[in-house]
């Protein structure tokens, strides 16, 4: 009798040939090293862009200057460099970075093209926490007035921290949900259905809610890169950084999972514990994105079929890292636009983001559709 | 080598299979289930559809839990494995569409070394050669740099099979792998699971409803009837007429050749006269016009093959016409005079 597992028991046999001409084996193919090798580079360009345009314009050669720690030709750059520009630009990196793996996770998970963060309601989550914050301030009469006086004392837990528990309860929510029910699909419903009652109260709290409150929570709803004190970067760069960790242990899961979720059983994956980890490297991902720099919209669902098409490929250990640097660059260089440089004008970001992302992330996937490159996620 | 003396893989003791949980909530879809698949053989599961046939290989594979009863997988029960451990001896094909089109066949095979891997999934030497064999053994080596979305049905079945293959299991369950095969990727699988079962020793579950295949090669049927399993080689099930019983309702199981055909009566009779493949195919024309071939007929039909090109002369009832095909020879048996 033949044992089965002379099948593959790797002494037995001469080993045959690598298979094709060889290149099946690596990981990363020289068009996929060149396209990250571009993309790091694109990221350090718009980050000194970032540093040296805005109101004022500054040469690239101080900003260089300042941040070796030397002289600048000029006092007042320095304060603007360090001061202001310097947490702009890191946490536009965090926050894209953070966003665009969001996406790509949500994306895998659910095996759908249009998944992203949001789609959990964790935004929603967000939103209606800092709803609750800023929102009540001021109101004076009424019935929506006595609702909203209801949460009145909530407003001394800051807009950070509101953000952070709403979106860690709809995660938690959602969580429940992953665990107990086997279809994904009604996983995405449920997000959605949670994500639309909760968008519904804070409808209901703007609506009550006094003209300025409003202003401070659209404000807020636009988005910026602006909010983040030095201080506070280290907080947002741990949550962002621990979210990476856990989606860079999930690799192996993820690239399985893109077989689906029962071929990736039958291969030994613990579908409960790839659900459990990918949620929650979202939650810390897009929650302390959302905490810090508000609701960041687009680049969660744009940048991972950006990197796809420059990729070419669905293997996440290329895609983390390429949809890494493709939320960066985004990110940056959204956030220059936004600043309309020259000028003392500043876009809403989220409104930056689409209008200089959405025309790129057409023509790329249009570009790709028509050399027909396989599409899918 | 005896395939009948190889240990068996996987044995199924008293299963039940269906949906719910047990015992007030359960419904039963197959119970009191008795079958062992050995090392080296290729064992078929058919049944009509609906009958159960995927609610058992879920089962087998614990994609879904027992009803009742045990499966062994090399004496141990499936429900002692981890998932790990379980993947290492079986691996399955399903018929779920992968939306895997951006990764490289290769990618793909590399994947079923999962079980074998560590947390990074990271493939050493030994890993990278065991995709390479199975890449060979399946026939699939110069797939292997091209992306899932470039490739045919038939290749695509090919690398989920090296993928499987790729966890070194004991045992292999498919589910109708040649639902959306072509004639020429139904034959080129048939000689990739003999060659797998007989040749590699691997025990193989496929269900499937190709009746010809099945005849021709199963060493085991596993027949889906009546809410229960008959396990039997299929000249057994096709003698006793189990086969006919469960699959062809109103049609008429051949025992000759083993095929199925409509219950329709033949219109009429004809003495056929010829030989070699003329006489064959118009045998076939004949069968579908609805005439019965008979010695006794009043009606001949002969076929003549004068220089390489086939014609038909129908002579009896006072009338006599040629055919140049054998369209034309339906045509005119069918035609009322």
């Amino acid at each position: 009798m033949i044992s089965p597992s002379s099948l593959t028991s790797p002494a037995e046999r001469v080993t045959p040939p690598p298979a094709g001409d060889g290149r099946g084996r690596r990981v990363v193919g020289s068009r996929q090293a060149a396209v990250l090798t571009v993309l790091a580079v694109l990221a350090v360009l718009s980050f000194l862009a970032t540093l040296a345009w805005g109101s004022v314009a500054i040469p690239l050669g101080d900003v260089v200057a300042i941040l070796g720690g030397e002289e600048a030709s000029r006092r007042t750059w320095e304060a603007i460099v360090m001061d202001l520009r310097l947490p702009r630009a890191i946490t536009a990196v965090f926050a894209g970075v953070a966003t665009a793996l969001a996406g790509l996770v949500m994306q895998t998970l659910f095996r759908n093209a249009l998944a992203e963060p949001y789609v959990l309601g964790v935004t929603s989550g967000a939103s209606l926490g800092v709803g609750l914050v800023l929102l009540p301030q001021g109101a004076t009469a009424g019935l929506g007035a006595a609702l909203l006086a209801a949460f009145a004392p909530l407003a001394s837990i800051g807009v950070v921290a509101a953000a952070a528990i709403g979106a860690l309860a709809v995660l938690l929510l959602m969580s429940a949900v992953a665990a107990r029910v086997q279809n994904l699909v009604i996983v995405l419903v449920a997000g959605i259905m949670v994500s639309a009652f909760l968008t519904a109260i804070v409808n209901v709290l703007v609506f009550f809610a006094r003209p300025e409150a409003v202003v401070a929570f659209t404000a807020w709803q636009f988005g910026t890169f602006q909010g983040v004190t030095m201080a506070q970067l280290p907080v947002l760069g741990g949550t962002v950084a621990l979210g990476v960790l856990l989606l860079a242990l999930s690799t192996k899961q993820l690239n399985a999972s893109l077989l689906g979720e029962r071929y990736a059983q039958s291969m030994g994956m613990s579908v409960r514990r790839l659900r459990l980890l990918a949620m929650a490297s979202t939650a810390l991902l897009a929650g302390a994105v959302t905490a810090f720099a508000g609701p960041i919209a687009f680049l969660g669902i744009a940048a991972p079929h950006l990197a796809r098409g420059l990729l070419g490929s669905a293997d996440h250990r290329v895609l983390i890292p390429g949809t890494a640097l493709v939320g960066a660059v985004v990110a940056l260089a959204a956030g220059v636009f936004a600043q309309l440089p020259g000028t003392d004008a500043v876009l809403p970001l989220n409104a930056a983001l689409a209008l200089i992302g959405a025309p790129v992330v057409l023509r790329v996937l249009l570009r790709l559709n028509r050399t027909g490159a396989g599409f899918t996620v | 080598m005896s395939r009948h003396t190889t240990a068996p893989v996987l044995v199924a003791d008293r299963v039940s299979v269906g949906y719910g949980r047990p015992p007030r909530h359960a419904r039963a879809v197959l119970t009191g289930i008795d079958a062992t698949l050995h090392a080296g053989e290729l064992a078929c599961l058919v049944g009509p559809n609906g009958a159960g046939k995927s609610t058992l290989l879920r089962s087998l594979a614990r994609f879904q839990p027992l009803l009742a009863g045990d499966v062994r997988v090399d004496g141990v029960s499936i429900a002692g494995y981890t998932a790990r451990d379980l993947a290492r001896k079986i691996a399955v094909v399903l018929t779920d569409r992968v939306a895997a089109g951006q990764l490289r066949a290769y990618d793909v095979v590399a994947l079923g070394r999962y079980p074998h891997t560590g947390w990074a999934g990271r493939l050493d030497r030994d890993d990278h050669a065991v995709v390479d064999r199975c890449l060979t053994d399946t026939g699939a080596t110069h797939l292997a740099d091209r992306p899932m979305s470039e490739l045919s049905d038939g290749e695509r079945q090919r690398i989920m099979i090296a993928r499987a293959l790729a966890q070194e299991p004991h045992a292999l369950l498919l589910d109708e792998p040649s639902a959306f095969l072509d004639v020429r990727g139904r034959l080129e699988l048939t000689t990739l699971l003999l060659s797998l079962t007989h040749d590699h020793g691997l025990a193989v579950l496929m269900s499937t409803h190709d009746l010809e295949h099945m005849m021709r090669h199963a060493d085991q049927v596993w027949l889906v009837t009546g809410g229960g399993l008959r396990v039997g080689a299929p000249e057994d099930l096709g003698l006793d007429g189990s086969l006919q019983r469960a699959l062809a309702g109103d049609a008429v199981f051949d025992p000759v050749t083993g095929a199925f055909q409509t219950g329709r009566r033949p219109t009429g009779r004809v003495r056929l006269i010829g030989d070699g493949a003329t006489m064959h195919w118009t045998r076939r024309a004949l069968d579908r016009a609805g005439y019965l071939a008979a010695d006794d007929a009043t009606i001949d039909v002969i076929c003549v093959s004068g220089n390489g090109q086939p014609a038909w002369l129908l002579r009896g009832d006072g009338r006599q016409h040629t055919a140049d095909s054998l369209a034309a020879l339906v045509a005119l048996l069918r035609r009322p005079d």
